[in-house]
């Protein structure tokens, strides 16, 4: 954004415009008086109360275009710190697009660029980073627990702790700094006590905050249930079967999947997305090999891996560590299959065999409902430790998972997870080494902890002058 | 009469003996115009020199040439290693001076200078004709091609001891004129402030036999590079220690509304880390006591400074207090505590060389630039002497880097910032503490004062340790020895004594080298790998730092309060280093300038 936009008199719909509804709300921002705008209106908006709706039509060439409420958020109290008019308007989608192109035509104002209104309060100081991408997640939540952190994060606990962070860092900055230009003033034994208070106070937040860190915050914000699996090992009988109907192709024909499919699946209340790979191998098939590189990033950033293998081409090279569960499939062809010992994993089987009932595409073409098998190939051996799971119990594992991650709270955007992660291990490394100079040589202290504080105000996405001193005087008695 | 000089210093304190001394080491002829009845560099509060973060300074000044250092050797009588014991860094000297000796020696250092004219008049009135300054006193006119104005607290000075108003400087002095009088050239000032000092007590009636008494140390090392560590001038004398009381509070509180401070008749601002006994019963309630430090004034006077117990209340409830606090319970007093208030300049007209942006050749140093404290005012007579030399010889001048000197840091936060209160340095406000630090001034400052072409016999000396400090350090760094990495290893251990390890091994070998060299050697291989870590940091915001650019113009097109904005455009600041020091600025104010430059 270039700084001279920055002013501009932009409008947009605030209420989404995909689809009619009853209301609409157009959100006006920029910087202009209220009264600039009274030849929108049949009645003059330029008295308007702070934060009042009011009654009104927008007219144009003498005529009434359509029956609104009005509302003006004086600067600074608004959203962006601008002057702001919101017009509730009608919701037909052509209402719409009717009014803005007039309002811009009026008073030469543009579409406002997505996130723009949000940019404008980053930039008038209504909120700082971390908000911002606290009205990010809350915004594009796609489940209830996303919805909260957001909530959060924008005016709620996770901003408070941050900032709590920020100030417990200043504090801690300010009691070496008493310790050394101040400790005639204060007394050495005061000075030690308030650094070592100030000290746990610190330890105890970035604790807190880091017991929220997960490796998987993006894919906590975007749950996705991902099955990897040789090619037709039955992944998409498994996909199906997870969703209760046909969606992925399913034959017994090698790499029928070429490309992913997604589906959403609801389990008890929260949205995941339910995603087919294509089969991992080599291929020179474009198309499929564009598939099988999508499939490697997926297993980087899922929420829940399941790895679907094979009775029938079971290959011991396969990597079957790191999945949340690996499904066992064709059961019938175990005679001749050993599954290598020692592994985590649970273990599903699913009965898939030939001779089951017979799949969508014909009898060349079977799939089979999911259940404990029945062992039809004679003894199964190494399997006899695992118990089956049904379709319903995969469900509720996946529920599971989401529900232990949630249990901590985690923090959902990946720049302040990383950067969490960097204070802690600089706060760590700072105990471990610099802390013993606390009492002989105080400015290694002092030096180490700015650099930490950098890292602190990082984190909120500001730069701040030295506030260390001011906490000083406001704190403590200095001066002989 | 041969009434023209090269450059003129109004005011004969610690800033213009110090700015005359160093402008003065260069072919030109100095003129000091001080105050009739005062002698130079008088110490007309604490009687000390150096402190934390101060003693730092008073070494920079001593490296570069300076006087303060001298002086304070010359005058000496308590010295005291402050943070003794916690670390290098923040080690700082502070001595006790003799303000009768100090003031005598000034008078004797500067009249040794041929070209110093020392005149006793008070000034009236500065103009400037043509490239020429026309200085006008009660006993003449003097010429000038360059000025220095340092007149500390004098500037329409208003004291008060509880209703009692007088004008005047000080105690038993006139006051200066309105600065507005002294120079019309440009409208100047910002703010007044004001300062306190505490009663003087009579030695002979404080009951020294109950109190806690602190010696003088004497491994306590002199300022001056050319002095031998730890020999003193002058007999030694002992602090004292005691402590005020709920007693002293109670009288305090019973009589607030007589207090200046508090009753409204002192509209000055006063220093925050120099608090009024007042302010601090007031503002700490939850405080029972308080630190004072019973200092002696001189041999050769019966007085006793309290330090810690500034006031301006009324002379029969000082006394009522003071007499209040265990060992000065018959206690008499000599002169009464009293506050002042007094105009100062707004420093945001300044450049780098405490110069005026628009008013060629003029210049400002001291209390009357709003800071606290001799050493800090000395600094500044120092950058504005050495730079009003430099200015009348037409060579290029110098701007102090404030990552490597707390003189530097000092001069840059003056003219970047606007302050409520007089300015006082602290180790807190330097980025970069394990650098500048007092035992590698001569190293730090050793380039500048080359950069002077002065041929004396102090740079002779000074260049001879730098080389020794160079080949000392090159030599662990080339491993001179099969256990150099040993060595370095053990000069980096927390639980050695680096100075005294290096120090020993050295005698060890045989090999001769100059003691303050070796000490800050071995000080810098402790602290080299944190300097640098550190400095990382630094440097990631000094990338950003100095970034120039024209921020008023940035700021016009920016949604930013108009408060925020001409504050910008008052300071004009050149880099985004500068910008950032504002005080007022809001910190979104500043992330969001930072927006619009990476």
């Amino acid at each position: 954004m270039s700084s001279d936009s920055s002013n501009d008199l932009i409008i947009a719909c605030s209420t989404g415009e995909s689809s009619n509804s009853a209301i609409s709300v157009l959100r006006i921002d920029g910087s202009f008086k209220p009264s600039d705008l009274d030849s929108f209106f049949e009645r003059p908006i330029g008295q308007l109360e702070h934060a009042k709706l009011t009654y009104n039509y927008i007219i144009h060439e003498q005529k009434r275009i359509d029956q609104v409420l009005v509302v003006h958020f004086a600067a600074p109290k608004s959203f962006t710190g601008n002057d702001i008019i919101e017009i509730h308007v009608h919701g037909n989608r052509f209402n719409v697009r009717k009014i803005i192109q007039l309002f811009c035509q009026k008073f030469d104002a543009r579409l406002a660029t997505p996130g723009e209104f949000t940019l404008r309060a980053l930039k008038n100081k209504k909120l700082n980073l971390a908000q911002v991408e606290g009205l990010d997640i809350l915004l594009n939540a796609n489940s209830s627990f996303a919805y909260s952190s957001g909530l959060s994060l924008l005016h709620g606990e996770l901003f408070e702790l941050y900032t709590k962070l920020y100030e417990s860092m200043t504090s801690l900055l300010a009691s070496v700094e008493l310790f050394i230009d101040f400790s005639e003033d204060v007394g050495h034994d005061a000075s030690l006590l308030n650094f070592k208070k100030n000290l746990a106070t610190f330890d105890f937040l970035i604790d807190q905050l880091d017991a929220r860190l997960s490796n998987s915050s993006s894919s906590l914000l975007d749950p996705t249930i991902v099955l990897f699996g040789k090619t037709n090992s039955g992944k998409s009988t498994l996909f199906n079967s997870l969703l209760n109907r046909e969606r992925s192709i399913v034959s017994s024909i090698e790499g029928t999947t070429r490309d992913y499919v997604v589906e959403p699946l609801m389990i008890d209340g929260e949205t995941f997305r339910l995603i087919d790979t294509a089969g991992i191998r080599e291929t020179s098939d474009p198309i499929e090999g564009r598939g099988i590189e999508f499939s490697n990033e997926l297993l980087q950033k899922s929420f829940y891996k399941i790895k679907v293998i094979s009775a029938k081409n079971f290959d011991r090279s396969e990597a079957l560590e790191g999945f949340d569960l690996v499904c066992l499939t064709h059961l019938d062809c175990m005679q001749d299959f050993a599954l290598p010992k020692n592994i985590s994993n649970k273990i599903s089987v699913l009965s898939l065999d030939l001779s089951g009932s017979i799949g969508p595409l014909g009898d060349k073409f079977q799939g089979g409902p999911i259940e404990p098998p029945e062992y039809k190939s004679g003894p199964i051996g190494p399997f006899s430790g695992y118990s089956p799971l049904s379709i319903k119990q995969v469900k509720e594992g996946i529920y599971q998972k989401f529900t232990d991650a949630m249990q901590n709270n985690p923090i959902l955007n990946d720049r302040q997870v990383l950067k969490i992660k960097e204070i802690k291990i600089n706060y760590i490394d700072f105990k471990n080494n610099s802390l013993d100079h606390l009492e002989s040589d105080v400015s290694i202290v002092s030096s180490e902890l700015k650099r930490i504080k950098y890292l602190v105000e990082e984190l909120l996405g500001i730069i701040t002058p030295d506030a260390v001193l001011d906490v000083v005087f406001k704190n403590f008695c200095i001066g002989k | 009469m041969n009434n023209i000089y090269d450059i003129a210093i109004i005011g004969g304190g610690h800033a213009g003996v110090e700015a005359a001394w160093i402008a003065a080491q260069f072919p030109l002829r100095v003129l000091i115009l001080s105050m009739p009845g005062i002698g130079l560099a008088s110490a007309p509060c604490n009687p000390a020199v150096g402190g934390v973060g101060k003693g730092q300074v008073v070494k920079e000044i001593d490296a570069l040439g300076g006087l303060m250092g001298r002086l304070a050797d010359l005058s000496g009588i308590q010295y005291r290693t402050l943070n003794e014991s916690k670390g290098f860094a923040v080690q700082s000297t502070r001595v006790q001076v003799d303000k009768v000796a100090y003031s005598q020696n000034a008078e004797k250092e500067i009249s040794k200078v041929q070209n110093i004219d020392v005149v006793k008049a008070i000034v009236k009135k500065i103009d400037k004709n043509n490239e020429q300054y026309l200085i006008g006193c009660d006993s003449g006119e003097y010429l000038a091609r360059a000025v220095i104005v340092t007149t500390g607290t004098f500037l329409n000075g208003r004291m008060h001891t509880g209703s009692d108003i007088s004008t005047g400087g000080r105690v038993g002095c006139a006051a200066g004129p309105a600065l507005e009088g002294l120079i019309s050239l440009k409208k100047l000032f910002r703010a007044r402030f004001k300062t306190g000092t505490p009663p003087r007590l009579k030695s002979s009636t404080i009951r020294f036999d109950q109190l806690e008494i602190q010696p003088s140390d004497s491994l306590t090392r002199n300022f001056h590079l050319g002095n031998s560590h730890f020999e003193r001038s002058l007999e030694q004398k002992d602090c004292f220690f005691t402590r005020t009381n709920k007693t002293t509070h109670n009288k305090i509180e019973e009589n607030k509304s007589l207090s200046p401070l508090f009753n409204g008749q002192i509209s000055g601002v006063g220093p925050r880390y120099c608090p009024s006994i007042e302010d601090k019963v007031f503002r700490y309630p939850e405080r029972h006591e308080h630190h004072v430090f019973l200092e002696p004034e001189s041999h050769e006077l019966d007085t006793i400074y309290p330090n810690g117990i500034s006031t301006s209340l009324p002379k029969e409830i000082q006394l009522d207090v003071v007499r209040s606090i265990e060992g000065l319970e018959d206690v008499e007093i000599e002169t009464y505590g009293y506050a002042v208030e007094y105009d100062v300049v707004d420093t945001l007209q300044l450049n780098h060389y405490l110069e005026h942006k628009e008013v060629h050749g003029l210049y400002f140093a001291g209390q009357i630039n709003g800071t606290s404290g001799y050493e800090e005012a000395a600094a500044q007579g120092l950058v504005a002497g050495l730079n009003a030399a430099l200015g009348v010889l037409d060579r290029q001048k110098i701007v102090f880097d404030r990552q490597n000197s707390y003189i530097g840091l000092l001069v840059d936060d003056l003219v970047t910032t606007t302050r409520d209160e007089p300015y006082r340095l602290f180790t807190a406000r330097s980025d970069n503490r394990l650098w500048i630090r007092e035992d590698n001034a001569f190293i730090r400052l050793y380039n500048t004062r080359r950069s002077l072409g002065l041929k004396s016999d102090f740079d002779q000396m000074l260049e001879e340790k730098y080389f020794s400090y160079k080949v000392l350090g090159q030599m662990l760094e080339t491993k001179f020895t099969k256990t150099s990495n040993q060595l370095v290893d053990k000069l980096k251990d927390p639980a050695i004594n680096p100075v005294k390890y290096l120090s020993d091994h050295l005698e060890e070998k045989g090999i001769l080298f100059d003691r303050d060299a070796i000490r800050a050697v071995a000080i810098q291989v402790k602290y080299e790998g944190y300097i640098k870590r550190a400095e990382q940091e630094i440097f990631k915001h000094l990338k950003l730092d100095s970034k120039q650019m024209d921020f008023s113009q940035v700021c016009k097109s920016l949604p930013i309060s108009n408060e925020c904005k001409s504050r910008i455009d008052q300071v004009r600041p050149l880099n985004f280093g500068q910008l950032r020091k504002i005080e007022g600025l809001r910190p979104s104010t500043i992330a969001l300038v930072a927006s619009q430059i990476s």
